[in-house]
């Protein structure tokens, strides 16, 4: 029986090329896309999770209690771990790490020789918590000595050419004036795909701590910044943790901060909080392109179903024949089903092959190295789906070809009962709301990444380079700053402690008091340490008063405000008042106008500014606008000559472009997604037109020699469809109107969805319709009249 | 073998009700050959549906091999169809997508047959309908006269107790409708029961009753005593 379901199907493909191949195409592509979501989402939920302990291991999360909300960060003060650690038994390891982020493509040298290297500080037992593979050292010993060093494979080869025998090896390296040699003592693997954590050597966290001291640090129970992991003994329960947790900044200082535990592979997917609890984050992009992919998928059976039952006429002979001889409903069944399982698994293997030629595009989109398997798993879940997209679409066309009664044959003709009719509309207006629901979430999105793009962040951040101050430019800064200044194409030259692309390098505080404050009031304060010349190199608009000015000394106890620290403050004159931060008094020179230090997914905080060159990472290099080539050759060369090292610099408005990185990829991702899902949409929509065209044609042949027009005819085969898709537009509105409110909502500043969104939306779907419907219905009233009516 | 009781067929539509049977009473023994004649619309196609069990009557009693069958289910009549009744139609309704020797084996997939008996049933009757040298090509691909014969090896390669016959000959010249017939007859003169249902006299003449049906009636019924062989 099953060969002559094959056999069948394959005669029925060769005869009905047409339906054969819209299905086929249909279902490949819908396939081939949920294929491709699936490696992503995949990707994205085995994301942190590959540490042994993982089920115990927790991010240490942080909570202030802001007057007017409760603010929540990684961020907590530098010995957390190792204190909670001594105080709590159930605690079996705890680190407190520096984030990478702080020291991207950080100098080191060996034996004199300059490298990059991305560095990462971290107490001892990282390994023990952390299951990356140690290729030399063990997990308890790598870290233990303060001089110590791992380096990861790669590091090991690129700075020795080798991993062998490099055991103790020197390597020094250098943060602002900072300088140390530390001896290798462990060599890790290079990190697996699967995991947030991007070092490139991992320096122990007493050394972070001297560094500290040096460079007049403070390590205060107050200053928050690393971040702190820790791994509960077995058999511990979270919540008899958690209150002691929770309390123990207080038990420490008074502070309005209090910790708490995020299960360690959670935080990348649930990264947003609200409220002082995780409410998302990126795990509602991987159930969107979950329930695309779903879409994508159902809008293919559609097709199919809706081809089926249309084109059912073809098969009235079939059934009929058959259930004569002797076929039962339940063999038809099984005959229909096989066949679309049948075509659903042809439409997989394409779809693999499909996958496996896009799929480095992909992953270039999705920035995730993504690749297909092959492994039993794998194939569990392509047959899987295969089995189901089957069932999906041929259930229902098998239940209603198989319930036709063996006497239709001899009657000829269909007597249809009008509800599969209704049906397949149903489902062409379900195609087209989702279609037209897809556009408008593209529409959205492109328009507030336009609306980002097209705000003023409060300073120019055009023309403006920046760069980690490196060997002698940190420990000789004033000098290099001046002589920098001096070079061919420089306009102005400054330094500060976040270049604004960063979010994690940015610095906030409580610890501000003012006059008429408040006590129990605890306000956010982002707090920009920086070098003279900042206002003039990042053109930030001062309202009133000066800025800082040799001129005036070394400036040192004076202080800038942006607008809305005055406001926040409730100062009516704020020239000239004093302001008190951890402990020591400033006072207010200017006030700068609004600026951003954060992507536009955050309020403009208030900030101050202070002359604090001793605190600044970032060298901010304002250059002319034209022959930048020139000017940036001439830096290199300037760098090189003073520092020693090669200058690897960056442009602010393509770093802070880089900020929306996640919303560009979603787009993008969307954009393909929804071309795909109108296409298949379209498809099925082709069929149906060809449908009625061939069904009308008695009756376009009597009208035509009745005397109606072709441009008439063409109406009257449009204006049933005109009114699916119409009825898909205004489904989809309401719905896509919501989500991407609700979308919106996560950026503090955004754009309104207008309703030329939805107007061009509908227009795009109702045209790209008619041209689908338009070519069957050309065609239709093209024909010869006496042609149609002869062959009907 | 077959008995009707006032059997009876009403079509409804929205407005009209037609009745195509209108207590119909016949009786047919086992290896008859029985000929249903009639004007065009007279109920003889719906009186073979029934008969065949393809379609139910409205009213009265259908004793199939003496079991009342009137009310049963599809699954019930497709049961008994499959052993037990063979068709043969005007149109030949071979199924276009099968070829030669796919059509004739298919009722055997339906009655489960095993492979190598369906192979040996299969190429008997195509030999004996001489349609072997084309047991390859598709229905669309040979004469009316083949396409028929290889509906009489379909209908009979299950060996049903009865075939009934839509107006074999409908479709064929002369000379292939002879051998349609000569060939239906000997089937009958083998044991078969055999209903037919025709516009032709000569053909009926090859069975050994006629029933003549007018507005869903049963208007006579006349004994063959010598049948045309």
């Amino acid at each position: 029986m099953l060969k002559h379901n094959l056999l069948f199907l394959y005669r029925s493909a060769l005869k009905y090329k047409g339906t054969f191949a819209i299905n086929l195409i249909g279902l490949s592509i819908g396939l081939a896309s949920a294929l491709l979501i699936y490696l992503w989402v995949n990707a994205e939920l085995a994301m942190d999770h590959l540490h042994k302990s993982e089920d115990r291991m927790y991010q240490v999360m942080c909570n202030f209690d802001y007057s007017d909300n409760l603010k929540t960060q990684k961020g907590v003060p530098d010995l957390a771990a190792r204190t909670m650690k001594a105080e709590m038994p159930e605690i079996e390891y705890a680190v407190t790490t520096i984030p990478t982020e702080w020291f991207k493509n950080i100098n080191i040298s060996v034996a004199e020789k300059n490298h990059k290297a991305t560095i990462k500080f971290a107490e001892k037992d990282y390994f023990n918590i952390f299951s990356f593979d140690l290729i030399e050292g063990t997990p308890d010993q790598v870290l233990a000595n303060p001089d110590g060093l791992v380096v990861t494979e790669s590091l090991a080869k690129r700075l020795f050419n080798t991993t062998e025998g490099i055991i103790g090896n020197s390597v020094e390296f250098q943060i602002m004036e900072f300088q140390s040699s530390q001896k290798i003592t462990g060599i890790v693997k290079d990190l697996p795909d699967n995991t947030t954590e991007n070092f490139e050597m991992i320096i122990p966290f007493e050394k972070w701590l001297q560094l500290s001291k040096s460079l007049e640090r403070p390590v205060q129970w107050e200053n928050y910044g690393p971040e702190a992991v820790i791994v509960l003994k077995e058999g511990t329960q979270l919540q008899s943790i958690e209150k002691p947790i929770a309390n123990f900044l207080k038990s420490k200082v008074e502070t309005n901060a209090s910790l708490w535990l995020q299960p360690y592979a959670d935080q990348y997917l649930h990264g947003t909080y609200e409220n002082g609890r995780s409410v998302g984050g990126r795990i509602s992009y991987v159930w969107l392109f979950s329930l695309v992919a779903l879409f994508l998928v159902i809008m293919a059976c559609i097709n199919f179903i809706n081809l089926s039952t249309a084109k059912a006429t073809r098969k009235i002979k079939e059934i009929g024949i058959k259930k004569t001889i002797g076929a039962n409903r339940k063999q038809l069944i099984i005959q229909y089903l096989s066949e679309s399982i049948i075509i659903s698994a042809i439409a997989a293997i394409l779809a693999v092959v499909m996958v496996q030629t896009i799929l480095p595009y992909f992953s270039e989109i999705t920035t995730k190295e993504l690749a297909l398997s092959f492994s039993p798993k794998f194939f569990l879940t392509i047959v899987a789906t295969t089995l189901l997209t089957g069932l999906l679409a041929g259930l229902y066309p098998a239940i209603y070809l198989s319930g036709f009664t063996p006497s239709i044959m001899f009657k000829g003709m269909l007597q249809r009962s009008g509800g599969e009719a209704q049906v397949r509309k149903g489902l062409v207006i379900f195609q087209f709301a989702l279609s037209v629901s897809l556009i408008i979430g593209v529409f959205v999105m492109n328009q507030q990444i336009r609306f980002i793009q097209s705000q003023k962040m409060g300073y120019q951040e055009e023309n403006i380079i920046y760069f980690n101050k490196e060997g002698k430019a940190a420990t000789n800064a004033s000098v290099f700053l001046e002589e920098l200044g001096k070079q061919k194409g420089v306009l102005s030259v400054t330094m500060a402690n976040s270049n604004f692309t960063n979010p994690s390098a940015n610095s906030t505080t409580s610890g501000v008091r003012w006059p008429g404050k408040d006590p129990n009031t605890n306000v956010e304060i982002a707090n920009n340490s920086v070098a003279f010349d900042f206002l003039k190199t990042l053109e930030i608009p001062l309202l009133e008063g000066r800025s800082f000015s040799k001129e005036f000394g070394n400036e040192r106890e004076k202080l800038l405000l942006n607008e809305e620290a005055v406001k926040v403050m409730g100062l009516t004159e704020p020239i000239g008042t004093t302001i008190n931060i951890w402990g020591d008094d400033y006072q207010v020179i200017g006030v700068t106008k609004d600026f951003h230090t954060n992507s536009f997914h955050k309020r403009i905080s208030p900030a101050f500014i202070w002359i604090k060159p001793d605190h600044t990472q970032e060298v901010m290099v304002r250059i002319a606008g034209d022959q930048q080539a020139a000017t940036i050759a001439g830096l290199q060369d300037f760098y090189e000559s003073f520092t020693g090292q090669t200058l690897e610099f960056k442009y602010l408005d393509e770093q802070l472009a880089e900020a929306y990185a996640s919303e560009m990829r979603v787009s993008t991702l969307s954009q393909y997604f929804a071309g795909l899902a109108v296409f298949i949409a379209c498809l099925g929509l082709f069929g149906l037109a060809a449908f009625t065209a061939e069904r009308r044609t008695k009756e376009i042949g009597i009208r035509k020699t009745l005397g109606a027009t072709r441009a008439g005819i063409v109406l009257l085969l449009s204006k049933d469809f005109t009114k699916m898709v119409l009825l898909g537009i205004i489904i989809a509105i309401p719905l896509s109107y919501y989500a991407a409110n609700t979308w919106l909502e996560g950026f503090a500043y955004h754009t309104e969805i207008g309703i030329p969104v939805f107007l061009i939306a509908g227009l795009i779907a109702l045209f790209i319709a008619w041209v689908t419907i338009g070519f069957q219905a050309i065609r239709a009233a093209s024909a010869n009249p006496i042609e149609s009516l002869k062959n009907s | 073998m077959i008995r009707t009781n006032k059997l009876k067929k009403v079509y409804r539509t929205e407005e009209i009700e037609t009745t195509a049977l209108n207590e119909v009473d016949l009786h047919i023994q086992p290896g008859e050959f029985v000929s249903i004649m009639g004007p065009s619309g007279c109920g003889k196609s719906t009186l073979l549906n029934i008969l065949g069990l393809i379609d139910n009557p409205s009213g009265g009693e259908y004793f199939f091999l003496d079991e009342e069958v009137s009310k049963y289910s599809e699954r019930q009549r497709s049961n008994l169809r499959k052993h037990n009744i063979g068709f043969i139609f005007q149109s030949f309704n071979l199924i276009d997508e099968l070829s030669v020797y796919e059509n004739v084996e298919l009722p055997m997939l339906y009655t489960k047959v095993p492979a190598g008996e369906r192979k040996k049933r299969t190429e008997e009757l195509l030999e004996k309908m001489n349609m072997m040298h084309r047991k390859n090509h598709f229905p669309q691909q040979l004469s009316g006269g083949q396409q028929q014969r290889v509906a009489v090896a379909r209908a009979i390669v299950n060996n049903p107790k009865i075939i009934l016959a839509d107006e074999p000959t409908g479709n064929l010249d002369s000379s292939n409708g002879d051998d349609v017939m000569k060939t239906l007859a000997q089937l009958n003169q083998e044991g078969t029961t055999i209903i037919m249902v025709t516009h032709s006299a000569y053909c009926s003449e090859f069975g050994n009753r006629v029933v003549r049906l007018l507005d869903g009636q049963i208007v006579s019924e006349n004994t063959i005593a010598k049948y045309r062989i």
